[in-house]
């Protein structure tokens, strides 16, 4: 099989520059373009050296390459709608970013278009191409070592990124439209909680259950100047009766720089996923994302954790390339994804109304 | 897989060549087709430490620390004094100048190292623990501007990513490779190295040279012990 041309529609996500480096050495794919939103982004991407064109409109790229037959779409959420609309015309296979709408209409029209179309439409969840949780997997699901699971508990905390990103702090282009996230309360949907799908991805697959109910209480504030929520906790039931408590915060704190690099968390570790699971049989602790090394020294004289275990973008790649070779739905399917969505809604809904939100 | 390749009890071989650790070619001349593996240069750790090193991070590196607690059934000493001079060497990219070397019954060896930096080292070894007892090792690099390790901070042991606690034992995982997942860190590191022998053509020469050097960095922290003196590699 020739390799897949591949291009990636904005570089306006957190995640976009995960992919420069997969992209450039995976074998199954052909890097062909990029879109750049703004004529910063674009000279910042040049910068790094690739040898791949970076366009500034998306109409001139489809153009200039129709070779192009699958895209890595890394834009803010509320342009995803109308970019897969573009792609699913042109029969361009999609990775979505990991929230593809929080809105039930669109994200309806987008499992049309991908249907309709017969295009491949995966949504980046990277946690699961995590040896880690791979691991889990194994010992929980194979092996069945802990029995009747009881407990599934979670951190999925990182810095705020809105200040290298400044979509993920406004509430229509983060979650779609500006909805108070409380009664009185001056912010709004948007913030930390749109940022972090995994762990409520995850205990679906670990428990082969889905959400009772949820049960989600919001924080004050640690960055009184945003707009959106920062600490978020969450906890509840799922069907089997699993009871879990998540905590999706943007608890750790950063430095306010527009390009993400060394010295951008204060917090010696900038991103954590722990997993606390528990059964009949006994209890898992996993680090996610650890152990790694660590340093002390430039630039702020801070100790920090440099993250040593970190490849999670190849296999996720390689399911990608695999379902288009196979016409093969992925396993992170928009239809299997919407359950997730829903349960973040139902936080968010349970913040504004002060109770638990039964599905 | 490839049928071309073949693996025995401790080597691989691929098209005629005979991929072995380094250390496992330190009782013969390298024949033509030896390729001695430098295979702990490919762990993600050691690539880490190595690149805040070279970022200058830490600023300019002036003491390098490992520390190996092993066992004598899981491996040799001089095994370890050639892979963690190496990794002196990988870390700091200076080239070892002299050693000073205390032995103690075969079981143990602790071993001062001078660059031709300037960058002062030390290697502990001890290999009492029980053969049945993890490994603990720990490398620390020392600069004017910080310090790097892959030790976190007020601990004594290593970490797993993955504890299992059942009521009939308690299991711990590390799984740093999702590629080449179920192969111990070892394995994946041998793995890697022999891909990356093939993928860089260079290679195969700068690790035969880096294995000779070695070898006779090995012979010298020997040498020290036996006659109780510094000695200086020309």
């Amino acid at each position: 099989m020739n390799p897949i041309k591949i291009a990636m529609l904005s570089l306006t996500h957190g995640h976009a520059r995960k992919y420069f480096q997969s992209l450039k050495d995976h074998s199954r794919f052909d890097w062909v373009a990029v879109t750049a939103e703004t004529e910063q982004v674009r000279e910042e991407f040049l910068r790094k050296g690739y040898t791949v064109p970076c366009y500034l409109s998306e109409e001139e790229m489809f153009e200039r390459h129709p070779e192009i037959e699958a895209v890595v779409l890394a834009s803010e959420n509320s342009r995803h709608l109308s970019q897969m609309e573009s792609c699913a015309l042109r029969g361009i296979h999609i990775l979505s970013m990991k929230i593809p709408s929080f809105d039930p209409g669109e994200y309806e029209r987008m499992m049309d278009l991908v249907r309709e179309k017969g295009i491949i439409c995966q949504v980046e969840l990277e946690l699961h191409y995590n040896p880690v949780v791979t691991r889990l997997k194994q010992l929980v699901l194979g092996e069945q070592r802990l029995g009747t699971l009881r407990t599934f508990n979670a951190t999925n905390i990182t810095l705020s990124p809105v200040w290298a990103f400044p979509w993920q702090g406004v509430p229509e282009k983060s979650y779609g439209k500006r909805v108070p996230l409380g009664v009185g309360d001056n912010r709004f949907r948007g913030g930390c909680l749109s940022d972090h799908p995994h762990v409520f991805d995850l205990i679906r697959w670990i428990t082969g259950s889905e959400f009772e109910y949820l049960y989600g209480e919001a924080g004050p504030n640690m960055r009184t100047e945003l707009q959106v929520e920062d600490i978020v906790l969450v906890t509840g039931k799922m069907k089997n009766g699993t009871s879990f408590l998540f905590d999706p915060s943007w608890s750790r704190d950063e430095e306010r720089i527009e390009v993400p690099g060394p010295g951008w968390e204060k917090y010696p570790k900038r991103m954590e996923v722990n997993l606390s699971v528990g059964g009949d049989g006994g209890v898992i602790l996993a680090d996610c994302f650890g152990p790694n090394v660590y340093y002390s020294g430039a630039p702020n004289d801070r100790y920090t954790v440099r993250y040593t275990y970190f490849d999670e973008w190849i296999g996720l790649l390689d399911e990608f390339s695999d379902c288009i070779a196979k016409n093969r739905e992925p396993k992170l399917n928009l239809a299997w994804h919407w359950k997730t969505i829903q349960a973040m809604n139902a936080c968010y809904d349970s913040i504004y109304g002060g109770e638990p939100v039964f599905l | 897989m490839d049928s071309r390749f073949t693996m025995e009890k401790s080597d691989a071989i691929f098209d005629g060549d005979r991929l072995l650790p380094g250390y496992d070619l330190l009782s013969s001349d390298l024949g033509r087709g030896d390729i001695p593996l430098l295979y702990w240069r490919m762990s993600r750790s050691a690539t880490e430490l190595r690149g805040i090193v070279r970022e200058g991070a830490i600023g300019r590196v002036c003491l390098q620390k490992s520390g190996i607690v092993s066992s004598a059934g899981r491996c040799s000493l001089n095994s370890i004094i050639y892979r963690e001079l190496d990794l002196f060497e990988f870390f700091g990219e200076g080239r070892i100048q002299s050693v000073f070397s205390v032995f103690n019954a075969g079981h143990s060896v602790n071993v001062i190292v001078r660059m031709n930096t300037g960058v002062l080292c030390s290697l502990e070894i001890i290999l009492d623990l029980p053969d049945n007892t993890e490994s603990q090792e720990t490398h620390e690099i020392v600069g004017r501007g910080g310090v790097a390790s892959d030790r976190v901070v007020d601990s004594q042991l290593s970490r797993s990513s993955l504890y299992c606690f059942t009521r009939l034992a308690g299991d711990r995982y590390m799984d740093t490779d999702a590629e080449l997942f179920g192969f111990d860190a070892e394995q994946v590191g041998r793995i890697r190295a022999a891909f990356e022998i093939y993928r860089e053509p260079g290679l195969r020469d700068t690790w035969r040279v880096q294995h000779r050097h070695l070898a006779d960095v090995v012979e010298a922290v020997g040498e020290s012990a036996k006659r109780c003196r510094k000695i200086v590699l020309v």
